[in-house]
């Protein structure tokens, strides 16, 4: 037996060797001291919150709870599922009717509701030519603010494009009108 | 090196109790952590093992036998420490302690803290199939070189007990490895 051990003995040496294969972190083994030390003093701490309870607290902890949950508890009413269900069912039934009816009267009210969008330009221009519409009755509707000066595109053209301009027309009767 | 037997006179005394400890430790913190992490195998656990095993030395003095070794008693402490320690851990992922012991081996490979090669990993793996007593045995014996009776009087087992144990382990062992290297 002896022999026997010896030689598989060799065996894992020859293939693994005996060298410790685990490693520690750098420092470690110095600072074992102070770091027990330290959990030693920490252990030295009282134990005890200084809290305390009045006697038999938790003795009777159950019997009063248990007290006050049956106090409240009510007899429970078994429904089963199936008279739960014919009992919603007018219910239902009656929801859907009136959920039916709102929908239709809501989107009907929708569709007859008058915007100017809903107007097409024909519609408008015919209205204007057929009524008996005056530049005095468009001047009471319109705001003085819409006829300032800066509300017109004319205040943004550049005074290059202005040139431009005057040099491509015929500008006779412009010369006309200042003389 | 403080004389054991007057380190435990300084242990027991209340005046001389810290600076004895501190010596203590000085003296078996190697031994004690690489003891216990060949059971634990990470080195974070194998810190905390280490921790409560000098602290529960500490708080025990006084109840230490001076019939036997205080190496031996210390030892068998960080065993038992170590031990209960994985046993916790497994069943913490409600692993059976062989299953939970393979799975450390398996982790080897990415441990920052282990420097081993692939034979090494097989090795370690190969001690993690062993029954309990025979891992504890092997590591003793050819890692850390105890006398068959030093390790009798940590794991308070009979020398003949230890050595059928021992030669199990190893012919296990022999047996793991030609199957499982190149």
């Amino acid at each position: 037996m002896n022999k026997e051990l010896k030689n598989s003995e060799n065996y894992i040496i020859s293939k693994v060797g005996k060298n410790n294969p685990f490693s520690v972190p750098k420092g470690y083994l110095n600072n074992v001291e102070s770091n027990i030390f330290s959990k030693i003093n920490e252990d030295s701490l009282p134990v005890s919150s200084g809290f305390d309870t009045p006697a038999n607290y938790f003795k009777e902890l159950e019997d009063s709870i248990l007290e006050k949950v049956s106090s409240t508890k009510k007899e429970t009413k078994v429904i089963s599922l199936k008279d739960r269900i014919l009992k919603v069912v007018p219910f239902a039934a009656a929801a859907s009717i009136i959920l039916f009816i709102g929908l239709n009267t809501f989107v009907f009210n929708q569709n007859n509701e008058i915007s100017i969008d809903n107007l097409t330009e024909s519609d408008i221009e015919y209205w204007l030519n057929n009524s008996d519409i005056n530049d005095s009755d468009i001047a009471l509707v319109l705001d003085d603010d819409i006829l300032e000066e800066n509300g017109f595109s004319l205040t943004n053209l550049k005074d290059e494009n202005i040139e431009e301009y005057i040099n491509s027309i015929d500008n006779s009767s412009l010369l006309n009108e200042i003389n | 090196m403080v004389a054991e037997i007057t380190l435990v006179a300084q242990l027991k005394n209340k005046q001389t109790k810290e600076i004895a400890f501190r010596e203590l430790i000085k003296q078996y913190k190697e031994r004690l952590y690489w003891h216990i992490r060949k059971i634990v195998v990470s080195h974070d656990d194998a810190d905390d093992v280490l921790q409560n095993t000098f602290i529960k030395i500490f708080n025990n003095i006084d109840k230490f036998n001076e019939q036997s070794k205080l190496f031996s008693w210390m030892y068998r402490i960080a065993t038992n420490e170590s031990i209960t320690f994985i046993n916790k851990r497994a069943k913490e992922r409600n692993l059976d302690i062989s299953d939970y012991q393979q799975h450390l081996a398996s982790t080897l490979e990415s441990d920052d803290f282990f420097t081993g090669d692939e034979i090494q990993v097989i090795l370690q793996k190969a001690i993690a199939t062993l029954p309990q007593k025979q891992q504890l045995v092997f590591n003793m014996k050819y890692f850390d070189e105890l006398k068959y009776e030093e390790i009798s009087e940590i794991l308070e087992t009979s020398v003949g007990g230890l050595k059928a144990s021992y030669f199990h382990a190893v012919k296990k062992i022999e047996h793991y490895i030609k199957n499982n290297s190149h």
